[in-house]
């Protein structure tokens, strides 16, 4: 079984985390934290396989990780999993990614933050090994992919006065066009002003 | 107007805020990645939080504006900032009806939510919605979408609080029917971790649910899952068959299936257990429920080795490699018939040879099939194949061989050094059947060496087990000596940059000198010698990390040096080695700094063999050891002694040895006797000065009680014919287990008013002779061990019985004559057995039993180290084996009194002198000439 799938940067910054075992949020940092710590100081020619840290399950656990560029991939399992599986795991994982995204980086992992879990929930599900076949997870993410642009299309124009594809330069315009759907000369019509020599009447020098 | 204007303002500020775009979003994540320090960072993200909180707080945010929303506070989350805000958002993005955001809501949920947040339960009810939903149509469709089903399905696996699983699991149950695998298997995962959060591997369903799902059967719904005609929903089959199965064992391996078998009803839903014995009325778990997995496991393996598999599942051309784990795993854990056993076997060497040996998957394959074969008991026969195939993979993966990339060769070699180590375990032959041939020692060679010390330390653990096998063999590459040596090597610092330095782990340290030991003690060829052994023995020494560890290596040399009981005529011959180790003791306890434990051993050394030491006597000798007790007293007069009372005990055994033993009393000179009493009395006061340990003010307090009557105790040893060899033990603490004993079986407690008196004749099975004409009582002829108590009648309350009392203080009116015993008829007997043996003989006399606490009784003593040991035994120098300690109470045959006293080295080796290695090649002249060069002296 999985317990958990991280993935930090080379300075230890987690950039995914995924826990199928209940740690509370502050034990799940620190878990990353001393995973880092373990892997971290590893020679890249030693093998990829080490006993879990104190704060995960000790030696019942092992950490079968890759180092790739600036990210680590974690993964913490227990005895009875297959470390050489994993390992392959982890490959196939990866390549996912860099299919999906051409050439993954580290930002990728932020900012299609959605994405990355879509593609880990139908690699790995509650722990167990889901599907390793890259063709079929790729065939899915596509196929959501297509979902998501067409919901998206028919969002962006049932919302056409909301802010989907422009950006920062368009934003005046949008304001000025916004400022024009007030009906501004209605607006001031409405306005209740207050009774002025009333008003002066309350004025006290 | 003010309120045109502050509207006006607020979708400005909406257009602008960041998260309104991707792009927006994009730039804020990068100035948080790009923040210097903490506190820049947290000021950042707070900010943001901020603005995503305000950005969510507008009446009717855009989607993608919620989505950028919670995408950052995921990854806030992931840095440890809490943004509880966005939580409700999340739910209620699963709430939406869109797919899309109803996916991204769950997603969100599962990973900001735990599942005893007070917003899960608003979770459940979302998810039971759209697995109901679905539910509620007869029969499936293409029309129904089935994303939505697996998001629901894959939250529950996250979300689900335990008391709200029997509401789920029949939903979860019936989309083990829905057409599509994709959703088949998710509802799979999602039982698995249902049934993960239950007690004891239960399922908690409607008796409707129950025969309408399982048909009455549970167990056909397994084999239906396992037989699913989608390969993905065959392996989360597998999976949660082997949970369950791994479920199973661990229950029947605690030993408490019963116990474990918590009776849970939940919502008035009727319990029942997934796994049950056939008996409807049985309670018991049955691990054989799960035996009739093994023929269909065997089925399906061999379809996918003939290749009926689609080609869309052939992974670097091996067929469903994780379905092929997957059935391995569960076969070994599964039990299994004969008929299927001999199946299985035959079909493990078929699964062997197929795995592919060109892709990383092939061999996890292979490395399961090994697993299974040794726990499935494969045919010895069958074995060497597999052994090999793993034997070249060391020699291909071992370093300096490109042939395999560096990443991947690290990871092989470590898989096939511990595959090797697993199969040497179950039958070694098998492993020293290949690890003869040179071209794998050569492999081995470099693993020793590797960079990596987890595979260091499976090299090293291959080749002792190897080693220990052929310590005498010649003209091999690994001898037992090359072995230690290279163990010893791994006890050292290791230089692995310019600058650095690597200590070893103390356990492996621990680990690498304990298998030195082990292979030195292995019997030896005569023409071998023993110097090789010494050499590593004492190199080893020093780097012990621990005492228990320094004492087996100390026990180690002194079994070497000591001279054979019997057999060895040629006592000159063994003063070869003897000699070269107290030269080279002598030259390094002579430097600055010196090792404690070699200072101990040195000290040993030169008690026992001075006079290989040229113009050495036993004044000398006394002279040079009182010296550096002295020293070692003066340097560490100001800093902690606890690292030196080992040292110092050490010193005054060897001043009461040489004092006992070897100082000729008769001989001796009035002045010269005077001078080696003022030498132990000025060694005695510099001792006093220190605030030592109990152990040392023990062993002190005997040397000054021993003093006074040296000359008696020395003439009665000469009298009794004790061995030149022979040691003293006058703590008797080898007494202690076997009082306390007593005492908390309702023995009394001595006291000053009555002396404690040995007899033979009232129930006597410890009878002590006591000379007249000494006044220190010393016991010669001892003899099984009952101890027998007299104390007078009036004293009896407070008695306490003290061993190293019963030496010194022996009542003077006691007048024993040579063999028998006369008891003054005040004396009563008191036995320590709670029943006497002859009750008959005296009555009354049995003092009142009451129960003593130990450590109470034993604090005054300076003894309650010792009694934390159990069984209680006399460390430091002691002439045998830890094997040949003494431990009291345990055999039936008992050994002499005396010769517990008077310890007796009878398990030396002998070192023969003609037979020794020229002096050129002898590692002791190497180590004497090159110096023990330690890096961690502690003294």
């Amino acid at each position: 079984m999985i317990k958990a799938i991280l993935v930090f940067n080379n300075h230890g910054k987690p950039r995914l985390s995924k826990f199928y075992q209940y740690f509370t949020e502050d034990m799940q940092q620190q878990i990353i934290k001393e995973t880092f710590q373990l892997v971290s100081k590893r020679d890249d020619n030693v093998c990829n396989f080490l006993e879990g840290g104190s704060l995960i399950g000790g030696s019942d656990y092992k950490l079968i990780y890759r180092h790739y560029a600036t990210l680590y991939f974690v993964f913490c399992v227990d005895s009875s999993e297959s470390e050489l599986g994993i390992l392959d795991l982890i490959q196939v994982f990866v390549e996912t990614l860099d299919k999906c995204f051409e050439n993954v980086c580290e930002l990728d992992l932020i900012f299609h933050v959605d994405k990355v879990h879509y593609i880990l929930n139908e690699l790995v599900m509650g722990g167990m090994v889901l599907e390793t076949n890259m063709t079929e997870i790729l065939t899915r993410i596509e196929e959501q992919n297509k979902l998501e642009k067409q919901e998206d299309s028919v969002v962006h124009f049932n919302a056409s006065s909301n802010i989907i594809v422009a950006g920062l330069a368009a934003a005046p315009a949008r304001a000025v066009s916004a400022v024009k759907n007030m009906n501004i000369p209605q607006q001031i019509k409405d306005m209740k002003l207050p009774d002025l020599p009333q008003a002066i009447k309350d004025l006290k020098f | 107007m003010a309120r045109i204007l502050e509207k006006t303002v607020e979708s400005v500020e909406s257009f602008l805020s960041p998260f309104s775009t991707f792009y927006g979003f994009q730039s804020l994540i990068q100035k948080c990645i790009a923040s210097k320090t903490k506190k820049e960072e947290e000021t950042l993200i707070g900010g943001c939080l901020q603005l995503v909180k305000s950005k969510l707080g507008e009446p009717s945010p855009s989607h993608r504006s919620i989505i950028n929303c919670l995408s950052f506070v995921v990854f806030a989350d992931l840095l440890g900032y809490k943004a509880p805000f966005a939580h409700i958002h999340a739910v209620k993005l699963a709430g939406s009806t869109s797919i899309l955001l109803k996916k991204l809501g769950y997603l969100f949920c599962s990973y900001l939510l735990e599942p005893t947040h007070e917003l899960s339960l608003l979770m459940v009810n979302t998810i039971l919605r759209d697995l109901s939903l679905q539910s509620s149509i007869a029969s499936y469709d293409d029309s129904q979408d089935p994303f939505a089903v697996a998001a629901a399905l894959a939250a529950a696996c996250y979300l689900i609080p335990v008391d709200s699983i029997s509401t789920i699991l029949p939903h979860v149950l019936d989309k083990l029917n829905h057409p599509s695998p994709f959703v088949r298997g998710k509802a799979v995962s999602a039982l698995q971790h249902l049934s993960s959060q239950l007690t004891g591997c239960r399922f908690f369903h409607t008796p409707e649910q129950l025969s309408s799902v399982f048909n009455g059967q549970p167990s056909a719904l397994m084999c239906k899952l396992v037989t699913d005609p989608h390969p993905s929903v065959v392996l989360m089959s597998l999976q949660f068959v082997h949970f369950l199965a791994s479920q199973l064992q661990h229950l029947e391996s605690a030993g408490n299936v019963e116990d474990s078998q918590i009776t849970v009803k939940v919502d008035g839903c009727v319990e029942s257990e997934f796994l049950r014995s056939g008996d409807e009325d049985s309670n018991k778990y049955d691990a054989s429920a799960l035996k009739d997995f093994a023929p269909a496991l065997v089925h399906i393996q061999k379809q996918i080795l003939q290749g009926k598999i689609p080609e869309e599942y052939i992974f670097h051309s091996v067929p469903a490699p994780w379905v092929q784990i997957s059935i391995l795993k569960l076969l070994r854990l599964l039990k299994q018939e004969e008929i299927v056993a001999n199946e299985v076997h035959s079909l493990l060497i078929e699964t062997f040879q197929a795995a592919s040996r060109k892709s990383l998957i092939g061999w996890a394959i292979v490395v399961e099939v090994v697993h299974t074969a040794v726990e499935t008991h494969l045919p010895e026969s069958s074995f060497s194949e597999i052994v090999d195939v793993l034997g070249k993979l060391v020699i291909d993966s071992g370093p300096g061989k490109d042939s395999i990339p560096k990443w991947l060769s690290s990871n092989l070699l470590h898989t096939s050094l511990s595959l090797l180590q697993l199969l040497g375990r179950n039958d070694i032959s098998l492993v020293n059947q290949i690890i003869t041939s040179y071209d794998l020692q050569d492999g081995l060679s470099g693993s020793v060496n590797h960079i990596d010390p987890s595979i260091r330390r499976l090299a090293v653990g291959l080749v002792t087990a190897h080693g220990s096998l052929t310590s005498s063999m010649k003209g091999k590459c690994w001898t037992a000596e090359k072995i230690s040596l290279l163990l010893l090597e791994e006890c050292l610092p290791k230089k692995l940059h310019p600058h650095g330095v690597i200590q070893p782990v103390d356990h492996w340290k621990k680990e690498c000198l304990e298998r030195i030991v082990q292979i030195t003690s292995t019997p030896c060829e005569p023409s071998e010698g023993t110097s090789w052994q010494l050499a590593v023995l004492l190199r080893a020494l020093p780097l012990a990390p621990d005492r228990p560890t320094a004492i087996v290596i100390l026990d180690q040399i002194q079994r070497f040096l000591l001279p054979p009981r019997e057999g060895c005529e040629e006592v000159g011959a063994d003063n070869v080695p003897r000699d070269k180790v107290l030269k080279l003791l002598e030259k390094h306890c002579h430097s600055r700094c010196a090792s404690s434990y070699l200072l101990e051993l040195y000290i040993w050394v030169l008690s026992n063999f001075y006079y290989l030491l040229p113009d050495t006597c036993p004044l000398k000798a006394l002279k040079m050891l009182t010296h550096l007790g002295q020293k070692v007293v003066f340097n560490n007069r100001k800093g902690n002694l606890l690292t030196v009372v080992d040292v110092l005990i050490g010193v005054v055994r060897g001043v009461m040895l040489i004092t006992l033993k070897k100082l000729n009393f008769t001989n001796q000179k009035e002045e010269e006797w005077n001078e080696a009493r003022e030498l132990i009395g000025n060694f005695i006061r510099s001792m006093t000065e220190l605030d030592g340990t109990p152990q040392l003010m023990d062993a002190y307090s005997e040397l000054s009680r021993v003093l006074p009557h040296a000359q008696e105790i020395a003439h009665a040893m000469k009298e009794s014919s004790v061995g030149e060899d022979s040691l003293l033990d006058f703590t008797l603490s080898f007494l202690d287990p076997y009082i306390c004993k007593r005492l908390e079986g309702g023995a009394n407690k001595h006291s000053e008013a009555c002396q404690p008196f040995p007899s033979d004749c009232y129930n006597a099975e410890l009878a002590i002779s006591v000379r007249r004409q000494m006044s220190l009582g010393l016991p010669l002829h001892c003899h099984p061990w009952k101890v027998d108590m007299h104390v007078p009648e009036a004293a009896k309350d407070d008695f306490e019985f003290s061993a190293s009392m019963s030496l010194t203080q022996l009542p003077s009116s006691c007048t024993p004559s040579s063999h028998g015993t006369s008891i003054p008829d005040e004396f009563l007997s008191l036995s320590m057995e709670s029943q006497p043996k002859d009750s008959g003989e005296k009555d009354g006399g049995v003092a009142p039993m009451s129960t003593v606490a130990p450590s109470k009784i034993w604090t005054s003593s300076g003894r309650t180290i010792n009694l934390d040991e159990t069984p209680a035994s006399y460390i430091p120098f002691s002439t045998f084996s830890l094997d040949q300690r003494t431990h009291l109470g345990e055999s039936s045959v008992q050994p002499d009194l005396m010769s517990l006293l008077l310890h007796t080295g009878n398990s030396g080796v002998a070192l023969d002198q003609e037979q020794a290695q020229p002096a050129s090649s002898d590692p002791l002249d190497v180590l004497l000439s090159d110096g023990l060069h330690i890096g961690d002296m502690t003294t």
